[in-house]
């Protein structure tokens, strides 16, 4: 079902006229109030009324993540503290999170997003959502749960983990949706297997709705398969809005349909920056064109997928984004959480008795994604006492656990072992095949 | 009588541990003694030969991690309680050993 006809089946010119209206706002709006973007556009020469077009967007400079930590915590907020509701932050790169704030109207507009979300993907009053995103800090809980509530269905909070009490209330209560990261929903299912549960036989689940890590086609297969559901991809990161940001039809499932009335679209070249023709594949980077509390102008983030510009078969003019296949920086989703190796990296050279060299490598066991941190000893370091290099490694393990939040194993390996490289160190090795 | 012991870190892998005793017999080394404890991920060897300056040399040239320290050696009788009667000797004096 579509929720909000109006909006959703624009035709494009009037949704491009749209766009061009509230882009042109929005640069109005931040020139005069966000010292950070008065700066950037009078350094590019450029002024709110330059833009004429939909097209003079690539005129602006780009937004960057590194520009919300240096403007941490509310530096780029648009608008007076009294009118900001909310506060939510994902983890950074440094050990500080990146923070984003919202305002009242900024809360209706993600609900709605939510909302569509739910709705394409068959989801309504009637209902009954299992929401198995973390609530909290992250975007992913508590985004999902106004949306759900918002179409009338029974929302069910019951955040992530705890796959024994999950399933239980999904039998006892009848859920018939729900919402979690794919690689949860995989180890869920085998948590039912477990349990003696046939997903399939004892349990009324139609639809799920996965997103916040990359996954892919035969992924949803497999999960689709096991669960006896239709699954349903969404996109979105906390920075933009949080989820909601793109939807998948339930109908097609063949890519992402994004808010476009609330967000500018691009596709770049992550060398160059410039606009890469639609279809091929490049940087996505978003507008927020409606967002009053922290708008972001041309937010690079670094996710790599291309559009699909050909109109989807359930009526939505939306353009559609295919799955993100890749980063154009060197970030890691690992269960759910973002981690950077120079995070990793931070922590080890705390340690005088390790080396500069070191190596992430991730697998999925299972459906469980592993991290391991191989590191070297450092020269003249040595010690020859088993103790000692056990406490370091469960000493850098716990670090890891406590600011990253990610469990992972350190293995403390042989002088030299890890490639030396002559160029850009290669940091990771991803076994995973995804 | 004070000696060196040397000390390397491998790695947990089939063949480690052949590839330093092999270095160091191709190069004339005499292995007296060799300790080993492990973990299920690395080891630590801890050997006392005839030349520790050169094994020590020879080992970090061929880049393996090594570590000296000085230790201590005792010769022990080969009788029964021949131990207990150093160990007496050290815990009267309260050194742990």
């Amino acid at each position: 079902m579509i929720w909000n006809e109006h909006y959703e089946t624009l035709p494009r010119e009037y949704l491009e006229e749209l766009q061009l209206r509230r882009l042109r706002q929005l640069l109005n709006n931040v020139y005069a109030r966000v010292e950070f973007y008065r700066k950037k556009m009078d350094e590019a020469g450029i002024l709110p009324d330059d833009i004429k077009s939909l097209a003079d967007i690539s005129k602006l400079p780009f937004t960057y993540k590194q520009d919300m930590r240096d403007n941490y915590p509310f530096g780029l907020f648009a608008v007076p503290q009294e009118q900001v509701v909310r506060l939510h932050a994902s983890s950074g790169t440094t050990g500080k999170p990146t923070v984003v704030g919202y305002t009242r109207r900024d809360i209706e507009t993600w609900t709605e997003l939510m909302a569509r979300t739910f709705s394409a993907a068959g989801v309504g009053a009637g209902d009954i959502l299992q929401n198995a995103y973390g609530y909290g800090l992250f975007t992913g809980g508590l985004g999902a749960h106004y949306g759900a509530e918002k179409i009338g269905a029974s929302v069910i909070p019951i955040s992530g983990g705890n796959s024994k009490k999950q399933l239980m209330l999904m039998k006892d209560f009848g859920s018939t949706a729900f919402s979690c990261t794919p690689s949860y929903a995989l180890s869920l299912y085998e948590a039912a297997l477990d349990e003696g549960i046939d997903p399939k036989k004892d349990l009324k689940l139609k639809v799920g709705i996965f997103g916040a890590e990359p996954w892919t086609n035969a992924m949803r297969q497999d999960i689709e398969e096991k669960w006896g559901i239709a699954a349903c991809d969404i996109y979105g990161l906390s920075e933009i809005i949080g989820p909601g940001v793109a939807y998948e039809c339930v109908e097609a499932r063949n890519g992402m349909h994004v808010n476009e009335d609330h967000f500018i679209v691009e596709t770049i070249n992550p060398e160059t920056g410039e606009v890469v023709p639609n279809g091929e594949v490049g940087e996505l980077v978003f507008t927020t064109i409606t967002k009053e509390a922290i708008p972001l102008i041309r937010y690079r983030t670094r996710d790599v997928t291309s559009l699909i510009v050909e109109p989807c078969k359930c009526g939505r003019s939306f353009v559609r984004m295919n799955k993100v296949t890749g980063r154009s920086d060197d970030m890691l989703i690992i269960r759910g959480v973002n981690v950077y190796p120079s995070q990793v990296e931070g922590i080890l050279v705390q340690r005088p008795e390790l080396s500069p060299y070191y190596l992430l490598v991730v697998d999925r066991d299972g459906t469980m994604d592993t991290l391991e941190v191989q590191v070297e000893l450092a020269e003249g370091q040595f010690m020859d006492r088993i103790r000692r290099l056990q406490d370091l490694s469960r000493g850098i393990e716990k670090d890891i656990k406590d600011i990253i939040g990610v469990t992972c194993k350190v293995r403390i390996v042989e002088h030299k072992t890890i490639a030396r490289s002559e160029g850009k160190a290669k940091r990771v090795q991803d076994n995973r095949k995804i | 009588m004070k000696l060196q012991q040397i000390s390397v870190f491998i790695e947990n892998q089939s063949g480690r541990l052949h590839e330093v005793t092999k270095l160091l017999g191709e190069n004339s080394i005499n292995i007296r003694a060799l300790s080993l404890a492990d973990t299920s991920d690395f080891g630590i060897l801890r050997l006392i030969v005839n030349t520790p300056e050169k094994a020590y040399d020879l080992l970090k040239t061929n880049e393996f991690t090594v570590g000296r320290t000085e230790v201590l050696a005792v010769v022990v009788s080969d009788q029964p309680g021949g131990l207990a009667a150093i160990l007496g000797c050290l815990d009267e004096n309260s050194i742990n050993v």
